[in-house]
């Protein structure tokens, strides 16, 4: 019983937890935009995730390593600061987008200005790093993310014509004015929005900090393989809102106000405050992990100590590092930048750093002197290097179509 | 030598991508501006109705207000840009400069009326201003 409960808190929080504020934006983004056109490259990015998160947890419970210790030893420290440096680079960027992220939704609780509740959600979130336990942070975080099925919900009560939503999503919208190349320089955001780097970091680093072992594999793998679709669902669901309300009225959308629209056509104020207490939720957890990850990749790389695992006086430079990058998204977010521009720019530029990503992960999980019987399948290994070509396609027509679309205008 | 070859050519390729992005013309860039301007008064109407229905909350419809009026006033800057070649163009500019700047004046006072009186007196400013602004685009777009 005990084995189940915990599957399925497993399961929930992955869901709860996959959605962040990239996925939130770029999703409603586009269904007001193209309507269920693009909800093809959702799909294509979930499955893409469910790949490589599973393959670095199986790899972490198996070595009772994380990722970017093994990938220094195994690939040398030339490729190692290659793919540190860029995955690190981006990590930063959606940890700015999160912050950015959890200080917007607070915006909506109170009409404060969004600046001014960004120190205060940076302080909240070293809080939590700094006191609570890593299984409560993550649990809590994923859980009341949850609360995002609203989105889902609202989809339903707006009874929309299903047949248009499958029509849109199979042959697009007529009534579409965009360009192509806009079209795809979205395609490659949401992919990028659903493959973000951290959450493969975050889950592989999760896994040793709760101890996982060869045993925890098929629990890791269902996490996953349930989770992240349901996860994918969601997407789905803010897209569809977006579609049925905004799209018909010609609404495009650039604010997370505007997100807030249709839930409010649909279920009123009762839906809302859920949906804001679930995007309060799913960016503070995201900014939690973000942060965290950012503190994972340098030290595991570095081998410095490192983990929540451990009193913070026995990992100062894991923390302080963390501290650090905290103080620079604050900083970033307090020049008056934008945080939804600092959203769609870190997936964008997910998507650029996917293969120094990916690639080194599919190259750990086949090597027998870590994983032993345990490494990738064929099946397994053919659908990853599908991946890695698509994975590579994105990223070369990322920064081509964010100068020509000026980045989806 | 190669690695500097390989940096030259990628920064010769951007240079080129740059270069071609920047063809917009200008009633791609006036329909772009108000395209922007329409989707913030719709989004404007629609969320003033939801709160006078009790479906919305003030402090989530001051911040869409406070959004929108940022959105409007920076479609309005954008046609400071447009570069006009012909009459016709300085005409069809010039509509939509006043089609935006009506919209503008709308919504911020909506805006304002929200956050003074927690309420907005009526929206038929913002629908008028819309209106207009969906004709100015309508003729563009007809024109192209």
């Amino acid at each position: 019983m005990k084995k189940v409960l915990g599957l399925a808190l497993g399961i929930l929080t992955a869901i709860g937890g996959f959605l962040d504020i990239g996925d939130l934006v770029t999703n409603a983004v586009v269904g007001s935009r193209f309507g269920l056109s693009l909800g093809w490259a959702v799909v294509v990015g979930v499955i893409g995730i469910c790949i490589f998160a599973q393959m670095s947890g199986r790899v972490a419970a198996v070595s009772g390593r994380a990722t970017f210790e093994l990938i220094r030893e195994r690939l040398g420290l030339r490729v190692g600061v290659l793919n540190l440096g860029a995955s690190f680079m981006i990590n930063l960027m959606t940890l700015t987008a999160e912050i950015g992220g959890v200080a917007l939704a607070l915006q909506l609780v109170s009409s404060v200005s969004y600046l001014l509740w960004v120190p205060f959600a940076a302080f909240a979130l070293w809080l939590v790093i700094w006191r609570v336990k890593f299984s409560i942070m993550e649990n809590v975080a994923g859980l009341v993310g949850l609360f995002l099925i609203g989105f889902a919900v609202g989809l339903f009560l707006l009874g929309p014509d299903w047949g248009e939503l499958g029509r849109q999503a199979v042959h697009g919208v007529s009534t579409s004015n965009e360009k192509v190349s806009t079209y795809w320089f979205y395609a490659v955001a949401l992919f990028g929005a659903a493959m973000t780097p951290y959450e493969v970091f975050f889950f592989s680093s999760g896994a040793v900090e709760e101890g996982w072992s060869v045993k925890d594999v098929a629990r890791s793998r269902a996490n996953v393989l349930v989770g992240f679709p349901l996860g994918g669902l969601l997407s789905l669901a803010i897209a569809g809102c977006a579609a049925v309300v905004l799209l018909p009225q010609l609404i495009s959308v650039t604010a997370l106000s505007q997100v807030m629209l249709p839930v409010a056509v649909a279920g009123g104020k009762v839906l809302l405050a859920f949906i804001i207490l679930g995007i309060v939720a799913a960016t503070a957890g995201a900014a939690l992990e973000t942060t965290l990850s950012a503190g994972y990749t340098i030290a595991q790389f570095l081998g410095w100590s490192w983990g929540k695992f451990r009193p913070p006086a026995q990992a100062a430079r894991f923390h302080l590092l963390m501290i650090i990058c905290l103080i620079v998204g604050v900083g970033t977010l307090m020049t008056g930048v934008d945080p939804i521009q600092v959203t769609e720019m870190s997936v964008v530029f997910s998507a650029l750093a996917l293969p120094l990503t990916y690639l080194p992960i599919l190259i750990v999980a086949n090597d027998p002197e870590y994983m032993g019987e345990h490494v990738n399948g064929q099946a397994l290994n053919g659908i990853a290097l599908i991946y890695l070509v698509i994975i590579l396609a994105a990223a070369i027509a990322a920064i081509p179509l964010l100068i020509i679309t000026g980045a989806g205008q | 030598m190669r690695v500097s070859m390989w940096a030259a050519g990628l920064i010769l390729l951007l240079g080129l991508i740059c270069g071609c992005s920047q063809q917009s013309t200008a009633t791609e860039d006036l329909i772009h501006a108000l395209s922007e301007a329409h989707s913030a008064i719709a989004s404007s109407v629609l969320g003033i109705d939801l709160y006078d229905q009790q479906r919305s909350t003030r402090a989530v419809t001051e911040t869409l207000l406070e959004d929108m009026a940022e959105q409007i006033v920076d479609a309005e800057r954008a046609l400071e840009t447009v570069t006009i070649d012909s009459e016709q163009s300085q005409s069809e500019r010039d509509a939509a400069l006043a089609a935006i700047h009506t919209g503008a004046a709308a919504l911020l006072t909506s805006r304002d009326q929200l956050q003074q009186r927690g309420a907005v007196d009526n929206t038929a400013d913002l629908e008028a201003a819309g209106h207009q602004i969906d004709s100015v685009l309508g003729q563009l777009r007809g024109g192209q």
